[in-house]
């Protein structure tokens, strides 16, 4: 048997993110970076070797709870691959970039392990093929999100992880329910009692499929989030320090969006496709409803939160696009998301710790102080707003050409919708940076509190932010490796009840 | 004629009664009342031992003293937990007991006498017996519930309330006792047997005739007898004042021992004694309700309290809720596929017991150091001693449901095979569910506590050998429990095998 890497991948974090608990605050920060660094490192070897095939790819199997249909199974496919990637990138950059300052007194170590141990969830989340498992997974990282906002957040975090746990905990409460008749209404048409995903893939009948879609829709809706159910992210974002929400709202919010993708496209193909209509109107309500929000929040960290939900909005139209190059672009732009949010909310959380201060109003003119600042900002706002020759263009060009292609009507209203979306980075740029400086015509002069001390970017700031740039400029000229991993899977294990059954000749053709 | 075998099945019974005797004896004897705890706990071993014996013997007898005491796998599955409740409380209690309590010998003989009658509970199929190992575990825990004759230091009404939880706990005993007494007689006058084999035989011969009123109402005094000491709704009123009286070793004793040995009997004698395949319709749909009814209302009722003594009353409330729900499933559909559900009632109940051990040793361990039991005397435990806070946390989050720990893969397992029972039984799953949802306010409310509240003092809080250790050995039970979950379900498996094996050679 060659070497559990998956496994690896997931209990790494885990097992390392206990480890770092108990350390003190000094030791904790190297520990965490290195382990996150190793977990990088693995998962980077897993894409060095992934071949673009569809299907799981170095798959493990061993019997936990085979009663239960529990079973320990991994697999990674180009759609999990890059997700996986994505994590344990940002986990780093959140380690790394949180080597300044605890929040909230010296319990150092605790704040490292719990980064760990939600790192580690999301990845389980992430390369699971095993639903039980999975809803195992979705769980682990509840905790750690939990006690991150609550502990280390800002003054209102109690309310925050309240929020976030009472949202967090229905969902996922009634995707257990999910879960359990999954297993239950299957077990006819597959001999046994099994939870085991691609076992589960066409043997979920017609007449369930609504109910189980639903249960699983509420815990997926919820995390992803998908408007009206995105209530709590505004407050868990804001409050968690500015790294865990690096991490949350670049990682953790896809394991949302995943969920549809990995298991309500394959198993409910009816139900989703009856659904299909009601969740694109609520994407592009939240598309358009989040923008607005953003518009007029005073707080920009807040402003970024709406602008990520906004966001999500597309890949969400994307994905219930029901097509491949809706899919396509989805997983695409959950990565590019992934990429650029965690940017923007490291610049926010930088500014705001640099000023003191968060309101945009209180704010003005750092650019000709800040010339570092100013051109890091500039240029993950620009990929923000999907600009060509950045990372996100192409993924939410394919999104909205899949919902095109599936509704011209979805389609127009979508692409719409997005155009305004962008004033509100601009809002955020020119508010911060550049106009006049409100302190300096406020006082005549005498103090600049806000502006006159804030430092450029310095060497640790830039090691945490050019790589993602890089990947920004990176991924916006050449696109291309990503969909060649994403598309085989995408149309293997993602469409194959949209469809009817497969026919003779392979969907797919492997890539020379 | 009686002989060596049967004596050789009693003997796990028959040594925890030496060792209790022994406790006894050397209270008078000896100074130091450590002594008195280790002999207890090392004593543990002996039936431990007894019943490993049984255990391993292949090819045995099971049944001894004429089909009185039945040791099939599922009573030894209840033996082992039985001493791991024993070595558990003696753990827990061993600080508390001398701190607080004058009479350490006789609280570790009480507990182990009491524990006699738990196994016995489990390990007959016979309903006098039954009755008799059911006083024989009630007695002890009269006197244990009143047993804190000095007020604890820093909570002057303490003694008074646990003599009051004494006289409570004896007189409500004693009429669920009563309720229980005259359920068993109507089952033997319309069977004629007291012996669950013959009573399961007479009832598919008689079948479902005009008795089956009278046989409704056996079933649920009986139901309701059993449903005292598992404190299940509605005859769930003695659990919050008692638990909250009584000594907190004693309320740990009473949470899992007095739980565990009422599921053992209950479902002994409604399996064993055919009550099921013979019942009519309403049965199910009461106990469905009792399920329901303990389920919810132990959960939001939990949500209000402000002593942790009391919340975790509520909290073993709506436990037994979860197994009940288990038991409807048993009810609705009493074939012997039920058996998984069986063995799902059999590994929740294990895990409750580690965890629920592990939570009041935590509790414990907080109300030794600072005198403190209510529920905001856990404010910023973790500054003040962070493995206490993280073990603790761990057993809450267990019984919380929350995964992966195995409180939730237990909960899944019961909801798992209820569910694919058909009929009603995924609504009532379904509510289950929405009440783990309502259990996590408070569950991950003192967590939150233990995290995120300010604490009232910046001191380190010491923890003793004793304690440490039974938190230590329940964590490692709750770990273990989840990664080697198979086993035990196995284990489980097993005992309810045996338990659906002997109906249907009944049945012949």
């Amino acid at each position: 048997m060659s070497f559990p890497i998956l496994s690896a991948i997931i209990f790494v974090p885990l097992v390392g993110g206990i480890i770092t608990a108990t350390l003190p605050r000094r030791v904790a920060w190297p520990v965490a970076l290195g382990i996150g660094l190793i977990d990088l490192a693995l998962i980077a070897a897993v894409g060095a070797q992934f071949g673009r095939i569809g299907g799981y790819q170095f798959a493990e199997h061993a019997p936990w709870i085979p009663s239960l249909g529990l079973e320990y199974s991994l697999g990674v496919d180009g759609i999990s691959l890059f997700l996986a990637i994505l994590t344990a990138l940002l986990a780093v950059i959140a380690i790394a970039s949180s080597r300044g300052e605890v929040p909230n007194g010296q319990r150092g170590g605790l704040y490292f392990g719990l980064m760990l141990l939600l790192a580690g969830g999301i990845q389980g989340v992430f390369l699971t093929t095993n639903v039980f498992l999975f809803y195992v997974f979705w769980e682990v990282m509840l905790v750690p999100a939990y006690l991150l906002i609550g502990t280390f957040g800002g003054p209102r975090r109690a309310y925050a992880a309240i929020k976030f746990v009472i949202y967090t905990a229905i969902g996922s409460l009634l995707m257990l329910a999910g879960v359990i008749g999954l297993g239950a209404v299957a077990t006819a048409s597959v001999g046994h009692f099994t939870l085991d995903l691609p076992t589960l893939v066409h043997h979920v009948p017609a007449g369930a499929q609504g109910w189980l879609f639903l249960a699983f829709f509420a815990a997926f809706a919820v995390k992803a989030p998908l408007f009206p159910f995105h209530s709590w992210l505004p407050d868990a974002y804001t409050e968690a320090p500015t790294p865990v929400t690096v991490l949350l709202a670049g990682a953790m919010s896809k394991t949302g969006a995943y969920g549809f993708i990995r298991f309500c496209l394959p198993l409910f193909p009816n139900a989703v496709r009856d659904a299909a209509p009601i969740i694109e109107t609520l994407a592009v309500i939240g598309i358009l409803y989040c923008a607005v929000q953003a518009l007029v929040q005073p707080d920009f960290k807040r402003l970024l939160a709406y602008s990520s939900i906004s966001h999500m909005g597309v890949i969400l139209l994307g994905i219930f696009a029901l097509n491949a190059q809706g899919l396509d672009g989805a997983v695409l732009q959950m990565i590019n998301h992934g990429i650029t949010t965690g940017a923007l909310f490291l610049i926010a959380g930088i500014i705001a710790e640099r000023t003191q201060t968060r309101s945009i109003r209180e704010l003005g003119g750092l650019a000709t102080r800040l010339p570092m600042q100013v051109l890091v900002f500039c240029v993950a706002a620009l990929s923000s707003l999907g600009l060509p020759g950045l990372n996100s263009f192409a993924g939410e060009f394919l999104a909205l050409l899949g919902a095109f292609q599936a509704n011209v009507v979805f389609g127009v209203l979508g692409t719409l919708v997005v155009i305004p979306a962008a004033w509100y980075l601009l809002r955020f740029f020119q508010g911060v940076m550049e106009g006049p400086s409100p302190s300096l015509s406020d006082d005549g002069g005498t103090t600049r509190p806000r502006t006159a001390v804030a430092r450029d970017l310095n060497a640790s700031d830039l090691a945490v932010l050019v790589p993602l740039l890089a990947l920004m400029v990176l991924l916006g000229f050449f696109p291309g490796p990503l969909p060649d991993r994403i598309e085989p899977s995408v149309t293997t294990s993602v469409l194959v009840g949209q469809h009817p059954a497969p026919t003779t000749a392979p969907l797919i053709t492997t890539h020379k | 004629m009686l002989g060596q075998t049967d004596l050789w099945l009693l003997s796990p019974e028959i040594a925890m009664t030496g060792l209790a005797l022994l406790v006894v004896v050397l209270d008078f004897f000896v100074k130091r009342k450590a002594i008195i705890s280790i002999v207890s706990i090392a004593g543990l071993a002996v039936p431990a031992a007894c019943a490993t014996w049984i255990a391993v013997t292949d090819n045995r007898t099971i049944t001894g003293f004429y089909g009185m005491l039945r040791v099939d796998n599922y009573a030894l599955f209840f033996d082992f937990l039985f001493i791991l409740i024993g070595a558990g409380t003696v753990l827990a209690s061993y600080d508390y007991v001398r701190l607080y309590m004058k009479n350490a010998g006789e609280f570790y003989a009480l507990m182990l006498f009491a524990l006699v009658g738990a196994m016995l509970m489990a390990s007959t199929g016979e309903l006098i017996t039954i009755y008799i190992a059911l006083e024989l575990t009630s007695f002890p825990l009269y006197v244990m519930a009143g047993m804190l004759r000095n007020s604890v230091p820093g909570d002057p009404g303490s003694a008074s309330r646990s003599s009051e939880a004494g006289i409570k706990y004896v007189l409500l005993g004693a009429m669920s006792s009563a309720i229980l007494l005259y359920g068993m007689a109507l089952l033997y006058g319309t069977t004629g047997s007291t012996d669950l084999g013959e009573i399961a035989r007479a009832l598919t011969s008689i079948g479902k005739g005009p008795d089956s009123l009278v046989l409704l109402l056996a079933e649920v005094f009986i139901f309701a007898g059993f449903g005292f000491k598992i404190s299940a709704v509605p005859f769930h009123m003695w659990a919050p004042d008692i638990y909250q009286g009584a000594p907190t070793p004693g309320t740990l004793f009473f949470s899992v021992a007095s739980k565990t040995a009422g599921f053992a009997a209950l479902i002994r004698v409604f399996v064993d004694g055919g009550l099921f395949s013979a019942s009519s319709f309403y049965l199910w749909g009461l106990i469905g309700v009792a399920a329901v009814l303990s389920m919810t209302l132990g959960n939001v009722v939990a949500i209000a309290q402000t002593d942790i003594k009391r919340m975790m009353a509520y909290s073993s409330i709506a436990q037994a809720g979860y197994i009940l729900v288990g038991f409807t499933a048993l009810a609705f559909n009493p074939s012997s596929a039920s058996a998984s559900t069986n063995s799902a009632m059999l590994v929740f109940l294990a895990v409750y017991v580690i965890s629920n051990i592990g939570a009041f040793a935590g509790i414990i361990a907080l109300a030794n150091a600072t005198g403190g039991e209510r529920v905001r005397d856990f404010d910023g435990l973790v500054r003040r001693s962070p493995a206490l806070a993280l073990g603790m946390s761990l057993c809450l989050l267990s019984l919380a449901g929350i995964p992966p720990f195995a409180g939730a893969i237990s909960k899944i397992f019961i909801f798992i095979t209820a569910w694919q029972g058909g009929g009603f039984l995924p609504f009532i799953v379904i509510i289950a569910l929405l009440n783990s949802v309502i259990s996590l306010v408070y569950y991950a409310g003192v967590v939150y506590r233990i995290f995120v509240a300010p604490p009232p003092r910046e001191d380190r809080l010491r923890v003793s050998p004793a304690l440490t250790a039974a938190m230590t050995l329940s964590v490692i039970g709750i770990l273990a429990a989840t990664v080697f979950f198979q086993p035990l379900l196995l284990a489980g498996k097993m005992g309810a095998l045996d338990l659906f094996g002997f109906l249907t050679l009944a049945s012949k």
